[in-house]
């Protein structure tokens, strides 16, 4: 193999990476920038959506990308419930939400681990192995497909956000929250339509994942920690932030996975989440 | 005053007596007293994790992610002491101090960071050294570590040797709540702009107290170590023990010197009973047990014995804030 | 219109605010002046529903909203104006209006009350502006739009927290204006100034606010003639 077919193939590894890691941490930082809460659960609902898509596929027989619309449903409808009989009342508990957030994460990865168990679940799919010819390289048509999906999605939302009325109260909110308040802009709705949206979005995310990742109940936490490096690095509450950081994690992943082990790549963004930590804490981009 | 005063003496009575039961269990011999002897032992090493923990989230609002760190390397530091033959609570001791001392450099890492970042960057310290010593068989051995045999290797021995730390524990975190440096910690929780306006040293507190911190955290892994007598990094570096010190203190009592204690009691009995018919079912009944208490007993299970104004808001330093604020 | 009765209000154990009444009729702009840290922000806070009152009434056209939220507030026809820069930075000037449309008759008057908004601030009126970041805004220009903002949702009631603070004089000058034009069609207007002289020279009533106690209350012209206010406030 020639070093530009490397590159070439390094290349789409990290757009199809990039891809899954800003849709996850689009909702994360959402959640983040309109309601100061840092959502450790939120790898959980990505898990969850894995399993919902799991269960449509295979009770419904449709294909899984078909199925991706009842998971968008069924995972909002999660987000709802959660935000009304749970996520509301966590608003006024300052730091220590983040120990109730990191139970429900327990909460909900140990119910899934005992419906189904602790072993390996794969999302089968029609599609196979079947490669996508692009010039000299060649690469799985399902990843492809779920890297267009993702990003079809993150540009959608962006899309909602910057345009539709909601949208742009979501950011005014996310922008000053007491100016939002002033203007009669109702907090607790839009509150709950970014809950919902940030949950959706996760659920999305793990049923793309499932199409080509096996995953256990457990995954959540891997999903996690890149989440937490991208957001923080791109600026927790900032969107344009998630998409640039969300591409320089991806690509540097792509990368590294040349030269290191596979093992210590978790290393790699824990370090990351360190450093910008220590140096900008506010990340590349500040809230928009 | 007189309500307080009664609870108080309450709860030292109910503390006395199991004190008293817990110190002549193993003299009788009842068929179970060996299963409860095992559950009190885990449950006196999650005591010292919990205090070990409580120290910085409970008082001075510091929520870690990653006590498992301290209790891992404590484990792994008690571990290489016994095996260059130095006596159990020698080695423990050692641990607990070198711990303690690499916790000074961490803690600049750490307290650069506030609030649910900080909760961020412990989380990451603690799984950057389970994976490196995973990685790493110097470290960890290639397949995990023995503690060799000793005088507390038996279950009698390390019953009494957890008890004594569990008891030390308690017994700093009282002194600590109702010394100068405790009452800093609690200040800082408050509002730690307002502490370091009114003079209050907050890097200094917070460092002092994550050293100690760290050392209880140690000794805690290193009594673990000569409990089960065998050590794997992905066991003792689990996330698992730092979602335990928070559990068992946020459950118990946080920011309360019998916290801890009561809080791994429970801690302890549900995972013994629960663990073995499914595993890992411990954790969820604890995670829904925790969500209720921060929403109905914010201040944990000890106020069912002591009312809910335990914890230090003390009248002094909310006085010298209003003057900060008064002044033109 | 507006009245408060014995409105006391603090944060955690301080009190900052002791039992202060005020009332300001249809169609007045009337003055709360006082120095830094008299509590003139903290009453307008506590009646826009920000900071929850520890004792006494706040009544808007009657009816008591001590209790409510601020949105519920505001639906109501309050408008608050903060004194801090709260203009929303990544949006538009445009997107920072309209987003306070958020009453039927609100959405309905929108391009009446463009018109009139862009009258009376004719600096952030042009095509070019109108596109800009209100983050980039100069910080004459973010109050004008600050105070446009509440406009646009025809408000029955304006809450002015020290709209000259830290501007450069003219800028001041012409924003006085702005404000006399608003109160001249007929909307009330409580007006939290440290600027006395200017505050005084606009306002049909006033109340001195020190330590968050009513000290003085009269009639523009009855006060600028007190000595007190002469000596501490007017610098005479």
């Amino acid at each position: 193999m020639d070093y530009s077919t490397l590159a070439a193939q390094l290349f789409l590894t990290g757009i199809f990476l990039s891809s899954l890691y800003i849709l996850v941490t689009f909702g994360l930082t959402m959640i983040f920038g309109v309601m100061e809460i840092v959502n450790f659960a939120h790898a959980a609902f990505a898990v969850l959506g894995g399993y919902a898509c799991l269960m449509a596929v295979t009770s419904l027989a449709i294909d899984p990308f078909l199925a991706l619309l009842p998971v968008v449903v069924f995972m909002s409808l999660v987000g709802w419930l959660t935000f009304d009989f749970f996520a509301r009342y966590t608003l006024d508990l300052g730091d220590s939400h983040v120990v109730i957030y990191y139970a429900l994460l327990l909460i909900i990865s140990n119910i899934l681990a005992l419906i189904y168990g602790l072993d390996y679940k794969f999302i089968p799919s029609t599609l196979g192995y079947t490669q996508l010819q692009l010039g000299a390289v060649k690469y799985p048509l399902i990843k492809a497909l779920v890297a267009l999906l993702s990003l079809a999605s993150v540009a959608g939302l962006s899309l909602y956000l910057k345009f539709s009325v909601t949208g742009k109260r979501i950011r005014a909110v996310s922008q000053s929250k007491e100016s939002a308040e002033i203007m009669g802009i109702d907090s607790l709705k839009i509150r709950r339509i970014t809950w919902v949206i940030g949950i959706a979005s996760a659920g999305l995310m793990g049923a793309l994942v499932g199409l080509v990742n096996p995953f256990s109940p457990y995954a959540g936490t891997t999903y996690l920690i890149v989440a937490f490096s991208v957001a923080i690095l791109g600026g927790m509450g900032s969107l344009f932030g998630t998409i640039v950081a969300g591409f320089i994690v991806g690509m540097a992943e792509s990368l590294f996975s040349l030269i290191l082990p596979s093992q210590i790549s978790p290393v790699i963004a824990f370090v990351l989440i360190i450093v910008v930590l220590m140096i900008k804490p506010e990340g590349l981009f500040s809230r928009a | 005053m007189q309500a307080d005063e009664s609870k108080r003496k309450q709860l030292i009575w109910v503390v006395g007596l199991f004190g008293l039961v817990a110190l002549t269990l193993p003299m009788v011999d009842l068929p179970f007293s060996s299963y409860v002897m095992s559950v009190l032992t885990f449950a006196f090493i999650y005591t010292v994790l919990g205090q070990s923990w409580n120290l910085l989230g409970g008082w001075a609002k510091q929520f870690s992610l990653g006590h498992a760190a301290f209790f891992g390397l404590g484990a792994f530091a008690t571990a290489f002491f016994c095996n260059l033959g130095l006596p159990a609570p020698v080695s423990l001791g050692l641990a607990g101090l070198m711990v303690a001392a690499i916790s000074l450099p961490l803690g600049l890492i750490c307290f650069s960071a506030r609030g649910p970042y900080f909760t961020i960057i412990t989380l990451a310290i603690a799984e950057i050294l389970r994976i490196v010593f995973l990685w790493r068989p110097e470290l960890s051995g290639s397949e995990g570590i023995i503690v060799p045999n000793n005088i507390f290797s038996g279950k009698v021995g390390i019953y009494y040797l957890t008890l004594v730390v569990a008891a030390a524990s308690v017994g700093v975190a009282y002194w600590l709540a109702r010394s100068n440096h405790g009452l800093a910690l609690m200040a800082i929780g408050d509002d730690e702009e307002a502490s370091a306006e009114i003079g209050i040293k907050v890097r200094n507190t917070k460092s002092s107290t994550l050293f100690i911190s760290a050392g209880m955290g140690a000794v805690a892994g290193g009594a673990y170590g000569l409990f089960t007598q065998y050590l794997s990094p992905n066991d003792v570096f689990s996330i698992n023990y730092s979602l335990d010190a928070i559990f068992v203190s946020i459950i118990g009592g946080i920011g309360h010197p019998f916290g801890p204690l009561v809080g791994a009691l429970l801690f302890s009995i549900l995972e013994e009973t629960l663990n073995p018919l499914v595993p890992n079912a411990h954790l969820l009944v604890l995670g829904a047990i925790l969500i209720a208490i921060m929403f109905l007993l914010p201040k944990g299970l000890v106020t069912l014995v002591t009312g809910s104004e335990h914890q230090g808001h003390v009248a002094g330093i909310k006085i010298k804030r209003r003057q900060v604020v008064n002044a033109p | 219109m507006l009245e408060t009765r014995n409105l006391s209000v603090g944060y955690g154990n301080l009190q900052v605010v002791h039992e202060v009444s005020l009332s300001i009729g249809e169609g007045q702009i009337v003055a709360l002046v006082g120095g830094n840290g008299a509590g003139k922000t903290t009453t307008l806070r506590a009646i826009s529903g920000l900071l929850p009152p520890w004792e006494g009434e706040v009544l808007l056209g009657g009816q008591p909203i001590q209790n409510l939220k601020t949105p519920q507030i505001v639906s109501l026809g309050l408008a608050y104006v903060p004194e801090r820069k709260s203009v929303f930075p990544k949006m538009t000037v445009m997107e920072n209006l309209e987003l306070a449309l958020n009453s039927e008759e609100a959405k309905q008057k929108r391009l009446e009350t463009i018109a009139e908004v862009f009258e009376l601030f004719p600096r952030i009126s042009s095509t070019a502006k109108q596109k800009q970041l209100a983050g980039t805004l100069s910080g004459g220009e973010q109050r004008m739009l600050v105070i446009a903002r509440a406009l646009m949702s025809r408000p029955r009631f304006i809450l002015l927290d020290e709209p000259s603070l830290g501007l450069a004089p003219r800028l001041v000058t012409d924003l006085f204006k702005a404000i006399q034009k608003i109160h001249a069609g007929g909307v009330p207007i409580l007006l939290v100034e440290q600027n006395v002289t200017l505050a005084l020279q606009i306002a049909d009533r006033a109340y001195v606010l020190e330590q968050g106690h009513i000290v003085l209350e009269g009639t523009g012209e009855e006060l600028c003639e007190m000595p007190h206010i002469r000596e501490a406030y007017l610098g005479i």
